[in-house]
């Protein structure tokens, strides 16, 4: 097979054992890898109502069909799993070489069974699989962990995902990390890990990834490489994404003191312009990328100095502004922290921006040592270490801001800023109706990255402080450009490369694998990978009531800024929701019509 | 009588090698600019060895740290330990024409003795006939090292030591006097 290896490895943890599978051409066209191959294998070997940290939740990580070519930027491996944030579909990807390294060993995709009854970590060696005692490991942070582990097996080339102190104790929001500063972020797959007792997943790969027509691979990647050093990679290369700080500060969306505001009166010192100014220290690529993103920040001096990690936007926002600390040398110094215990820091700043409210008024119960307020960076540096201990009130935040409201009461879930119990991302959705409908209706909850509908709104290509019949073709089709991406393993940051994402992207996948496959067929992919993922959720319960926004949001006008005033009550979602709906072919209850499923050959599949 | 034009200019025709003797040519990579993508790999596996098996690419990156990161490939010294080593006569000698290493298959017997001399580690063993491989700047290849260009950043050359030595030392001067102008 050529792109794809047409294989699985599915590892059971209980047992120790491992086994091969095959997977067909029609699968994997269907379903094309990365995000939408990982939930197809998740949806097919997890039962139904599992609770996510028991052993009977499935973990999958699954690589895009470029992985392991010359193919720039499609490195992305997804990584899928029952969310313990959500409860429903645990969606997270995450760039470097852990991707091409799996495939180099043969495999597409690995689904993990069971649980290890002590600490273990698999090492995959080409086609052998290894069960490695981990309980030295336990304890330690997720770069030490890659690092031992090489160590251990003496090789550099040896890829490594791996959880932290945060994984291990089952924090719901979790990370997995890879390649010294790449994270699968989102919805707590580090948890599932943990409560598996899988430390981590090393790799070793020294085969090929063939594709069926190596010159006109070679040449498509060339020009995708010239065309990634023009303007439609420009802000990513510098500053990085930090530099929506600005820009969103000026649009009037940029989330401040837990989405009490939109807007800083002075943005200039917390800016991604300032931050790169004063920390830049290195501009790092993800494997056969060349855009390079991943800027690496450096605190020289002052008691953060020594503190290094590279930072991109959402963690900027998360760590700054929603907590209202304008500290960059401490946003570094958290960052780090959460890098190296291994957890999502945008759940991680979400959350501590609710408990520096709720202690604000009075909600809390008092920490040992821990002020909580806004805008005390240091207290937020110290709270992020107690989250992944779960000591003190880290106990409770540990569990996300939708638990913690829920365990506090007191009302606390009106500001607790989250969708599905996924905290949202650095924009106010508010000024931003397209991207408020993405949101809303995202099956992994609060998350910008999966929907893609802030585009048009930032674009102005929509009225963004308008709710209108429309939006959900719209919002529909951001969510399939997404999906193909993240299934495709292609960067995100690379989809202004393309002038037809489905034509282009169509042909080098036909190029690639050497089938002959249409944009009409990608087309239908995406389509087809987002149905499943919401079939996925109406499988564990999901009710219309969850494809919502935090009650802030939906009470509260703008307070500020270029959109003062601008509201969205909950009658403008339910619009704006209901359109979506109809565009997707679902009922009006926000299920998957069986229409629809039988058109997408999805149908005889829901449990 | 024999004529030398080294040292005075050449009165025969351009000089085909105007920055510095053809030896010692190599690619060099600029630190500051790499970005450890691993592009260069892939580029030389695949035009070298027509396999994007990175493992078999004469190029390599090398990166160990969350900040360094860089790509080295054969550094061509001029008494190469590698050649000083090889048991079997003839199987590495030097291309009089401009310094590079070759590897001559009807010699070598991949015992890797040359792996274990090379200080830089940028001869690899093919897996498939185990004979020894180094970087030969691509000169079959009429646009030059694919390395060279497929690098999106600009970050490898071809260079010579003086030309290397040059470039350090202007970068010495303007710290110097970013030193001495102070801080912004």
């Amino acid at each position: 097979m050529n792109g794809y290896t047409g294989k699985a490895l599915i590892i059971d943890l209980t047992e120790r054992k491992s086994e091969e599978i095959e997977l067909s051409q029609s699968m994997l066209r269907a379903y094309l890898g990365g995000s939408g191959l990982a939930v197809r294998l998740l949806y097919d070997h997890l039962a139904p109502g599992v609770d996510p940290l028991e052993p009977g939740n499935v973990i999958v990580f699954a690589c895009g069909v470029f992985a392991g070519t010359i193919v720039p930027a499609a490195a992305k491996h997804s990584v899928a799993t029952k969310s313990p944030l959500t409860g429903m579909l645990g969606d997270a990807m995450a760039g470097s070489f852990f991707s091409h390294t799996l495939k180099r060993a043969g495999y597409d995709a690995v689904v993990i069974l069971g649980r290890a009854d002590t600490p273990v970590y698999v090492f995959i060696d080409d086609h052998t699989v290894y069960f490695r005692d981990a309980r030295a490991l336990w304890g330690q942070e997720c770069f030490a962990t890659e690092e031992a582990i090489r160590e251990e097996l003496g090789d550099e080339a040896v890829r490594v995902s791996a959880i932290g102190t945060a994984g291990e104790n089952l924090v719901r929001f979790a990370c997995i990390g890879n390649d010294r500063g790449r994270q699968a972020g989102r919805t707590g797959p580090g948890a599932v890990m943990g409560s598996k007792n899988l430390k981590a997943i090393a790799v070793r790969g020294s085969g090929a990834v063939a594709v069926a027509d190596n010159d006109a691979v070679y040449q498509t990647s060339c020009d995708l490489i010239t065309q990634a050093q023009g303007p439609a990679t420009g802000k990513y290369r510098e500053p990085g994404t930090v530099g929506n700080v600005l820009t969103l500060n000026r649009l009037g969306v940029l989330p401040v003191r837990n989405f009490q505001r939109t807007a800083l009166d002075e943005a200039e010192g917390i800016s991604g312009e300032t931050l790169h100014r004063r920390h830049h220290e290195k501009t790092v690529a993800c494997a056969a990328c060349p855009i390079a993103c991943e800027q690496v920040m450096k605190v020289a001096e002052g008691s953060h100095a020594g503190a290094r990690v590279s930072v991109d936007y959402e963690t900027l926002f998360a760590l700054g502004p929603c907590c209202d600390v304008d500290d960059l040398p401490a946003v570094i110094r958290a960052a780090e922290l959460c890098d190296t215990l291994g957890m999502d820091t945008l759940s991680t700043g979400v959350t501590l921006a609710w408990a520096m409210e709720a202690a604000e008024r009075g909600l809390l119960p008092p920490d040992d040592g821990v002020d909580l307020r806004f805008g005390n960076a240091d207290a937020m540096v110290a709270m992020i270490l107690k989250i992944a201990r779960r000591e003190g009130l880290g106990e409770i935040l540990a569990e996300g801001s939708r638990l913690a409201a829920q365990e506090v009461g007191k009302d606390s879930d009106y500001f607790a800023i989250h969708s599905k119990g996924l905290e949202l991302p650095g924009y106010d959705p508010r000024g931003m109706k397209t991207y408020a409908l993405g949101l809303a209706v995202g099956t992994r909850g609060g998350c910008h990255n999966r929907s893609l509908a802030y585009e048009p709104d930032l674009k102005g290509k929509v009225d963004r402080f308008k709710a209108e019949k429309g939006r959900g073709q719209i919002a529909m089709a951001q969510e399939d450009v997404a999906v193909l991406l993240d299934s495709l393993g292609i960067c995100k940051f690379m989809r202004g490369c393309f002038t037809d994402l489905h034509e282009e992207g169509a042909r080098l996948y036909s190029q690639a694998t050497g089938w002959d496959v249409s944009a009409q067929e990608l087309v239908e992919a995406g389509e087809r990978i987002s149905n499943l993922k919401k079939m996925f959720n109406v499988r564990e319960g999901w009710t219309r009531e969850l494809d919502s926004l935090p009650p802030r949001l939906m009470q509260e006008p703008i307070p500020d800024g270029p959109g003062k005033g601008v509201s969205l009550p909950p009658a403008e979602l339910e619009l704006l929701v209901s359109d979506y709906y109809e565009a997707r072919g679902w009922t009006a209850e926000g299920e998957v019509a069986p229409a629809t499923q039988d058109r997408l050959g999805l149908s005889g599949q829901t449990a | 009588m024999s004529e030398s034009n080294i040292g005075e200019g050449s009165s025969v025709g351009p000089d085909p090698y105007p920055s510095g003797p053809p030896r010692y040519q190599l690619v060099t990579c600029v630190r500051d600019l790499c970005v450890g993508c691993q592009m260069c790999e892939f580029a030389c596996a695949i035009v070298k060895e027509g396999t994007a098996n990175i493992l078999r690419s004469r190029i390599r990156l090398v990166r160990t740290e969350p900040v360094l990161m860089v790509s080295i490939a054969c550094r061509a010294c001029a008494e190469p330990a590698c050649v000083d080593i090889c048991p079997q006569p003839g199987a590495m000698v030097i291309n009089p024409e401009n310094g590079l290493v070759m590897v001559e298959n009807t010699h070598c017997d991949g015992c890797a003795h040359c792996i274990d001399a090379c200080p830089f580690g940028v001869i690899a063993l093919n897996p498939d006939t185990k004979l020894a491989v180094i970087c030969d700047l691509c000169e079959d290849r009429a646009e030059g090292p694919a390395c060279v260009e497929i690098c999106p950043k600009d970050a490898l050359e071809i260079s010579t030591p003086e030309i290397i030595a040059q470039k350090a030392r202007k970068g010495a001067l303007r710290q110097l006097l970013e030193e001495l102008a102070g801080p912004e």
